[in-house]
């Protein structure tokens, strides 16, 4: 029992980890969604869950959107938050990270539908199911998501980036 | 969609892919894991008391409007993933005893100072009341580094930012809990041995994350990658990234398991750093409890590493070590700032209240933290005492089982003290020396003051035959549960002189005190008195694990009861005698074949048949 556990945790952790850093930007907040998925799919039973690894990614996604909702809560109460700036010149060490940081500033959901199609390799069909949503509402968001990358003018630039 | 569209969307998939793969995490091993902890204790619930429980379900409702605002109607996973019960989390646990405030001290910023081989350590320094942001916070932290002179850092540290190539100029850029950093550089850093480097990026990435709400920083010179010597910096990194140990911190929690009934026990503590061994912060709790037996059982404990939450706490720092124990008072319950790198501030609650310890109600310490270092912990007796290390030397720290002595490139005499703790199994620690050539001179082992988890302190004396001198190397390790192979194996170079010891000494025909005679007056008398020789080989297992009066008796050997009352030093003549052992009977076996240490043996009380 044990040793399926650890199994499932060793094959699947590093890859959660990483989508869910990719998706938040925040590695501690990635690392407690993953470990809480991993509980959770404890708890809920090894035998009635589909795809492992798909079910980690939704349980975790939700759980870390659910952790930056109470994050944000929490710095409204900062008193000095300093705003974001930006500046293009300064990224040049950077052309992933940039490429992420334009993923995290897509909507959540676009967000989550992005990694699980293109870094989990999920089919439409499968992301439907998982996150409940209708299936043509998964190509719709992806295409609204995609778009929006493009219309923050780093997308092209960083995707070649980012593949070298 | 066109197939152009289809083909560019898919470069662009492919290129997030990329990225999101590309990204260095910090993997927690599966025996770190909630997973783990969850399989190993499935039935053991963390038992909070009610105001713990209150505070959860509190939270639980703060946090259910977020849930369901952000699950909105969706079922599936969500949906057959279990509800949340109100058995809190450690985590959850911990943020509800009722903090004794320490003015957080906003403007006073923390700078870091390096040192050789080993983490940075933070003090306070200057005024930050001209600066209103982050992004000015960071960069005067900085720029504070630049200008702070060698004579005002710590004795034992150095400024290596001091009079080099940044001399100011900082760009600070804030994403979540990344900054982004460009440092203005005129000239290439002065690196003047290796070690700089790391000391250099250590200093800045330490000082950078001083900062609330930051963890990482993405440092980069002139708008181009860093470089600090032979060091390449093309990441953003964490304090976890370059505080030098192989690993952090096991994110999660030690138990001692004891008994939850009240003692009406008394805790006191005390914390020390650098004392021990450099690097090192100990925190003590002990009770006024001595010996342990069915009728008086020590108490139930655990220390838990959790993330500091900094927009509730900014004084813990980005970590927290959580020590809770049960059924006991500390009547000094108080919050104190010490500002220690790496103690921040610990501070003393009890959910008990100020009257009787009670069985759930834990009293707790807080540990506030620079980082989530390498921490383990040890069980003593008479008095009970509950040990909480924190971060040590990196060279000589595994992920259970630190060695504290000897020193990496310490000069020793043929018989030397190893030290350390351990969480091993049976409490057995393994060692042995090699030469400058590679051989194995002498091995053995010892057994810690308790076994396996929580762990315990070890103390041994090794030796090694006269012919072995200059370059050798002492390996520490546990044996494989599997094959019994070296695992978590602690190298440690090491110096033998060549005279000292007992090839120097002249061999005592007789004791020079009986043994038969103690109580020792004093330790000096202790340590000149030759306890136990064993003549001829002894079986390692058997040294271990049978029973001393019938190897005495194999081996016609006269043996000696030692007081058993006292905490006795006990060490072959001529060997140097460096720190308290915890054992309240300590025996040594020394071959008198070839004077080598074959090993030692620690208990609670007289052996049998000990005369």
């Amino acid at each position: 029992m044990a040793t399926e556990w650890r199994e499932l945790y060793e094959r699947e952790y590093a890859r959660l980890l990483r989508a869910l850093v990719a998706m938040g930007g925040d590695s501690q907040a990635a690392e407690d969604s993953a470990q809480e998925a991993f509980v959770k799919a404890h708890l809920h039973g090894l035998e009635g869950i589909e795809r492992p690894g798909a079910w980690l990614l939704v349980t975790a996604t939700r759980e870390l959107f659910r952790h930056r909702r109470r994050l944000r809560v929490e710095r409204e109460r900062w008193a000095q938050r300093p705003a974001i700036e930006t500046s293009a010149a300064f990224d040049v060490a950077a052309d992933r990270a940039d490429l992420l940081s334009a993923l995290r500033q897509l909507p959540e959901r676009q967000r989550a539908v992005v990694v699980a199609r293109f870094y989990y390799g999920l089919s439409y069909e499968e992301i439907a199911r998982l996150f409940v949503i209708r299936s043509g509402t998964v190509g719709a968001t992806l295409h609204q998501a995609l778009t929006k990358l493009r219309q923050l003018h780093i997308a092209g630039k960083l995707s070649r980036g980012a593949m070298r | 969609m066109s197939d152009e569209i289809e083909h560019e969307d898919g470069i662009l998939g492919t290129a997030l892919s990329r990225a999101v793969e590309s990204q260095p995490v910090r993997e927690t091993p599966f025996e770190g894991s909630r997973l783990a902890e969850r399989l190993v204790h499935p039935r053991r619930s963390f038992a909070v008391p009610a105001l713990a429980a209150a505070a959860a379900v509190v939270l639980g409702l703060t946090l259910g409007g977020a849930l369901l605002a952000g699950r909105g109607s969706q079922p599936g996973p969500v949906a057959t993933e279990p509800m949340p019960t109100l058995a809190p989390t450690p985590q959850v646990a911990f943020l509800t005893p009722a903090p004794t405030p320490v003015a957080p001290s906003v403007l006073r910023p923390t700078i870091y100072a390096a040192r050789e081989d080993l983490p940075p350590v933070g003090v306070q320094i200057g005024d930050l009341s001209g600066t209103r942001v982050a992004q000015d916070r960071i960069g005067a932290r900085l720029t504070m580094l630049r200008a702070w002179r060698p004579r005002d850092v710590p004795i034992g540290s150095t400024n290596l930012l001091w009079n080099n190539s940044f001399q100011g100029g900082v760009r600070v850029n804030i994403e979540g809990d990344l900054a982004k950093i460009d440092l203005l550089i005129e000239q290439p850093w002065t690196v003047t041995k290796p070690s700089d480097d790391l000391g250099i990026l250590q200093q800045l990435v330490y000082t950078a994350t001083e900062e609330r709400g930051i963890r990482r920083v993405l440092f980069t010179a002139n708008g181009q990658p860093l470089s600090i010597g032979t060091r390449l910096v093309d990441r953003a990194l964490s304090r976890e990234d370059v505080f030098g140990y192989s690993q952090a911190g096991r994110i999660g929690t030690v138990r001692g398991f004891g008994s939850r009934q009240a003692q009406q026990r008394t805790a006191t503590t005390a914390l020390s750093v650098d004392e021990v061994v450099p690097g090192l912060a100990r925190f003590v709790v002990t009770l006024d409890q001595r010996g342990i037996g069915p009728s008086d059982p020590y108490p139930d404990w655990d220390v838990t590493l959790v993330r500091n939450d900094e927009s509730l706490r900014p004084d813990f720092g980005k970590w927290r070590l959580v020590v809770r124990v049960y059924g006991v008072l500390d009547r000094t319950t108080v919050a104190r700032r010490l500002d220690q790198s790496p103690v921040r501030v610990i501070e003393e609650t009890s959910l008990a209240g100020p009257q009787s310890p009670t069985p759930d109600a834990p009293i707790i310490y807080q540990i506030g933290l620079d980082d989530a270092r390498p921490w383990r912990t040890a069980m003593l007796f008479d008095p009970v005492r509950i040990l909480v290390d924190i971060g040590g030397p990196p060279q000589t720290i595994a992920a259970n089982t630190a060695v504290y002595g000897p020193r990496p490139g310490q000069t020793v005499s043929r018989m030397f003290a190893i030290s350390g703790v351990a969480s091993a199994f049976e409490a057995h620690v393994s060692w042995r020396v090699r030469d400058g050539s590679g051989r194995i001179v002498s091995s053995f082992g010892t057994t810690a003051t308790n076994c396996c988890e929580p762990g315990g302190v070890f103390e041994t004396i090794a030796g090694v035959p006269e012919s072995v001198v200059g370059r050798a190397t002492l390996e520490v390790f546990q044996a494989s549960g599997r094959d019994g192979g070296p695992v978590e194996l602690i190298a440690i170079p090491l110096e033998i002189r060549p005279t000292g010891g007992i090839a120097a000494a002249p061999r005592p025909a007789q004791p020079l005190f009986s043994p038969t005679r103690g109580p020792y007056r004093t330790q000096a008398e202790a340590i000149r008195a030759a306890t136990y020789l064993v003549r001829g080989p002894i079986d390692r297992q058997e040294a271990q694990f049978t029973s001393f009066a019938r190897l005495a008796k194999e081996h016609g050997v006269r043996t000696y009861q030692i007081d058993p009352d006292r905490e006795i030093y006990v060490v072959f003549v001529g060997a140097p005698i460096e720190a308290p052992h915890p054992c309240r009977s300590f025996v040594k076996v020394i071959d008198a074949s070839d004077g080598i240490d074959r090993g030692t043996l620690c208990g609670d009380g007289p052996w049998p048949g000990f005369r």
